[in-house]
């Protein structure tokens, strides 16, 4: 239904923060695509470098500090780190939402929830409203405006509209935070929705209302999605294809079905053992250690000296993305022999 | 269930308001939110019992109130047989035995004391007579912390080892009753296990009653022996927890038990039946009546939203609060 | 728990003998040192405003020996060589009275600085308990009294206070000093009560009081470290604003009288010889300026220092 070119490939992508005693290599060769209309998942523990790579994707991220030597950010064909910061404007305005981690965060506390909805919706449609006049080439009145909002709230489950858009965010429960976030998302109808563990305040009924919701409108208008989590389970449920990330790179890149079907990598191994089941059974241990230090970076594979199955090539050569059957690839030795010829 | 072990901590009837505010400006009528409104059950010893519900339940209230933070606004709380607010100070000899592990532990630890002092706290007040140096050692081994990790502020640790901060110290007064409040909800699931494995070696150890506080049902499976729900308050539904897992009675628990993320077709089996809410949830200062799930519950009946349906025994220890079990 | 009794774990049978915890206790003390030295040191000029304290300070200490004239410090004259300009014999320059502008100077930072550390030393204790009372006890009678009190202070205008009392008293350094503490005190209760209300909710102050820690306890030893941040920076900044408060009050002839040099006095007696000897007013003027920059950029870099590096 409808498009689906490429919209982002992401290429190489090296990000370094500089600090004092040198640089931290957060993203050391991050690759990664999607076509419009995917729903792609994006799992890896706190630290791992999502939020970094998108960041780097929509090119907000502060450079100063972070610096990006390598690399190539292609979103909707064009070269995202070769554009002036207005281009980067316009294509980011219109086309890409993003619902942050951290609601409180993301809301200005001195505005009322209504400004802030207004100005985002304002924003997308253009221009200024103009009272009283109806729309015309896509300038809303400030009645139409409401209208959205309220439709927006009312979508995320949130009682009493008008009252809240009266409100200011510090009058809301974090969880409701997060909906009116999620709400301001999805007013502007974007091509593009980022959304970074959008369930993590929120609870589990709402969490799942919320989440049909974002896949109906996803289907509905063919919205593209990047879930960004290390809930695995609502990656299972919402997305059609996942990358699991450690330490900034790609540790494995498959459709979601098979992830979880078959695990490959040793750390995808790790995360679904260490998720205590429905069924019972106790629960595991998890991963012994801790995300590596990014300043110096272990040699080779970064994940080799937490993996059980390390061997000596991991500790002075780092994988490559080994192509599986199907769409499945991963970056492990151990799969060497078994992966179809062509690499990545 | 061991007919031996005694009932160590016993809830009746329990009731926390909050006063937050005035309404009006004439007559100033307080908006009182009823955080717990009357909820009992008990605890025994060596047992694990789950608390669970959603922002709102009353969950959070209900530890807090055991530990002491806050005074019930009506209702008892007994610790083996002692009334634990029959004073208006609580003694040091209960303080010892009832201790608490916190949710976030970003804030739980003073970000400008090290290790050392964070556990010499406890011990200076209920035990001086041990040698602090070696029981701090003691601990922090006990929770699988090497010993120099005394002397490191908590800005230095990862989340995973400030939470083993915070079961040291929490264990550092020899405890018999132990508060857990989701304990492991700020942390990655990565290390979510070896702390619940820490924790569940401690108690077979040293014999602990755990209040465990959560919304992770599928931790809540794995970890506690019986399982009671709330919601706005009041308790919808008690059992052992296989009995509860395996046949859900409340329509809230079924709710809650279709609505979580698995990461396995085998556990899908385990979920019931779909059930998705209808309406909203109420704001807790203005319940309606009846009963206070009316307002989402797909099975509603007439007589849902006048009376409020009381606790009944459907089968042994298993409990559930709604109109669909005959009342009485 | 009594479990514990059989598992005698004494330190004994851990790794750790009673020396080694020494050693221990000491290299973490040189590492914790060490880091907050990087943290200061990252900005440069953190460092020079340092250096320029620390060599302000040497300078008000050794002034007999440091300066080239120090006899021109007391009651001097030589109108042989007054008004003369910046030159190799006097490096600033000689005032209306034949004085050594330098000498003069140097002198005046001696008593400029004495004030500000005894201000300080006498505003900073009191304002810092009743801050963290007041926090404490917040929403009960203590708070309220405590909090109205510094409210009262800080309503009347701080130099009229300091004038008023100045004049009832015989216009002194020690008097000013005592002027200048009357209003600066409530600065520090208000500041320190805004960071303490916000403390007396932090889930590390509970768990305190949950195991049965004391009021003393919580107050003086969970909550007044986390002050420590912004009252040291509130300290080094306001070092430079008490010299510039004390320059004023000389300035209007309270607080240091002549023939003892003090800044604001070479500064108000120098303002008339404006513009032709321009180094009467413009030097001592400057030295305001640098002593006030240097205290403001060491504050910059006190407060990098005990910032809180976060999770």
């Amino acid at each position: 239904m409808g498009d689906n070119s490429l919209l982002i490939d992401v290429k190489d992508l090296h990000v370094h923060f500089k600090v004092y005693g040198g640089q931290l290599k957060v993203l050391d060769g991050v690759d990664f695509s999607m076509r419009r209309g995917e729903r792609v998942g994006l799992v890896g523990e706190t630290g791992c470098g999502k939020t970094t790579t998108m960041k780097a994707i929509l090119r907000v991220l502060p450079t100063p500090p972070a610096l990006i030597p390598r690399g190539q950010i292609l979103f909707k064909d064009r070269d995202v780190l070769k554009m002036s910061s207005s281009e980067i404007q316009q294509l980011r305005g219109r086309g890409v939402s993003m619902i942050f981690q951290d609601p409180t965060a993301a809301l200005n506390p001195v505005f009322t929830i209504g400004q802030q909805m207004e100005a985002v919706i304002q924003s997308s449609a253009g221009s200024p409203p103009r009272q009283g006049r109806g729309t015309s080439q896509g300038k809303l009145t400030r009645e139409e405006i409401q209208q959205r909002a309220i439709q927006s709230l009312q979508e995320v489950a949130l009682a009493d509209p008008k009252r809240l858009l009266r409100s200011y965010p510090v009058q809301l429960s974090g969880g409701m935070r997060q909906r009116v976030c999620i709400g301001m998302a999805l007013s502007t109808r974007p091509e593009l929705l980022i959304a970074d563990e959008p369930g993590t305040s929120l609870d589990v009924t709402i969490q799942d209302q919320v989440l049909r919701l974002l896949r109906t409108l996803v289907e509905e208008r063919n919205t593209s999605v990047i879930l960004i989590t290390h809930t695995l389970g609502i990656v299972r449920e919402m997305t059609d294809r996942v990358y699991v990330m450690y330490a900034g790179n790609m540790v494995e890149v498959s459709s979601t079905g098979r992830l979880f079907e078959r695990p490959l990598h040793p750390y995808t191994r790790g995360l679904m053992d260490a998720v205590p089941r429905l069924s019972g059974g106790g629960v595991s241990d998890g991963i012994p250690g801790r995300l590596p230090s990014y300043l110096t970076p272990p040699a080779g594979c970064r994940f080799h000296p937490r993996c059980p199955h390390v061997m000596d090539i991991c500790r002075n050569e780092k994988p490559p993305l080994y192509q599986m059957d199907g769409d499945h690839r991963v970056a492990c030795f151990l799969y060497l022999s078994s992966s179809t010829p062509q690499g990545q | 269930m061991d007919a031996s072990s005694a009932e160590i901590l016993t809830v009746t009837d329990l009731k926390k308001y909050f006063v937050i505010g005035h309404k009006g400006t004439a007559k100033r009528v307080p908006v009182t939110v009823k955080a717990v409104e009357g909820i009992s059950f008990s605890l025994q010893e060596g047992e694990t019992l789950g608390l669970v519900g959603e922002s709102g339940s009353g969950k959070s209230t209900v530890a807090y109130t055991v530990i002491g933070m806050y005074h019930p606004t009506a209702g008892t709380i007994a610790f083996d047989g002692h009334d634990l607010f029959a004073e208006k100070e609580r003694p040091l000899a209960l303080r010892k035995e009832i201790q608490i592990v916190f949710q976030d532990p970003g804030s739980s630890l003073n970000p400008r004391q090290s290790v050392k002092q964070v556990l010499e706290l406890p011990l200076r007040i209920h035990r001086p007579e041990a040698n602090r140096l070696e029981q701090i050692v003691y601990l922090l081994e006990m929770v699988g912390l090497p010993a120099d990790y005394m002397y490191k502020q908590p800005q230095m640790l990862s989340g995973g080892e400030k939470q083993l901060v915070a079961v040291a110290r929490a264990l550092a007064t020899e405890p018999r009753l132990v508060i857990l409040d989701e304990p492991t909800s700020a942390l990655d699931v990565s290390i979510q296990g070896k702390i619940i494995n820490l924790l569940i070696r401690l108690q077979q150890q040293f014999n602990l009653s755990y209040l465990f506080i959560t919304h992770d049902l599928s931790l809540m499976r794995n970890v506690s022996s019986r399982v009671a729900i709330m919601y706005l308050g009041k308790i919808c539904e008690i059992a052992e927890t296989i009995e509860f897992f395996r046949n859900p009675l409340h329509p809230y628990t079924q709710m809650l038990l279709s609505s979580i993320p698995v990461v396995s077709e085998a556990e899908e089996q385990f979920k019931p039946k779909k059930i998705i809410s209808t309406g909203e949830i109420p704001s807790p200062v203005d319940i309606p009546p009846g009963c206070s799930f009316n307002t989402r519950c797909p099975m509603k009946m007439d007589v849902c939203t006048v009376v409020d349906p009381v606790m009944v025994e459907t089968a042994r220890g298993h409990t559930v609060r709604c109109h669909l079990f005959p009342q009485g | 728990m009594s479990a514990q009794a059989t598992a005698t774990q004494t330190l004994a049978s851990t790794p750790w003998t009673p020396q080694q915890i020494k050693q221990l206790e000491r290299q973490a003390r040189q590492e914790n040192r060490g880091r907050l030295w990087y943290k200061f040191s990252r900005n440069p000029m953190s460092v020079v405003g340092l250096v320029a304290v620390v060599v302000l300070i040497l300078l008000a200490i050794f002034a007999p020996f440091v300066t080239p004239y120090p006899r021109h410090a007391g009651p001097f004259t030589d109108f042989a060589h007054a008004k003369l300009p910046p030159g190799l014999q006097h490096l600033f320059g000689t005032d209306q009275i034949g004085r050594d502008i330098l000498t003069r100077i140097i002198y005046g930072l001696r008593s400029s600085l004495l004030m500000g550390v005894v201000v300080l030393a006498l505003v900073v204790p009191p304002g810092v308990v009743l801050g963290l009372l007041a926090g404490f006890y917040h929403g009960t009678w203590i708070d309220t009294v405590i909090m109205r009190t510094t409210d009262i202070f800080l309503a009347v205008p701080p130099l009229i206070l300091a004038l008023a009392v100045a004049s009832v008293l015989k216009p002194n350094l020690w008097n000013g000093m005592m002027a200048v503490s009357l209003m600066w005190w409530p600065w520090y209760a208000r500041l320190v009560y805004g960071v303490a209300v916000a403390l007396r909710n932090e889930y590390f102050v509970t768990a305190a009081e949950v195991t049965g820690a004391g009021s003393g306890h919580i107050i003086f030893r969970e909550m007044l470290p986390n002050t420590l941040s912004p009252v040291l920076t509130k300290m080094s900044i306001d070092i430079a604003w008490v010299i510039i408060i004390g320059s004023m009050l000389s300035f209007v002839g309270l607080g240091v009288q002549p023939p003892e040099p003090s800044l604001g006095t070479m500064i108000a007696d120098g303002a008339r010889y404006l513009p032709d000897q321009w180094w009467i007013v413009v030097f001592p003027a400057l030295a305001i300026v640098v002593v006030v920059l240097a205290f403001n950029l060491m504050g910059d870099g006190i407060r990098d220092m005990l910032a809180s590096e976060g999770g």
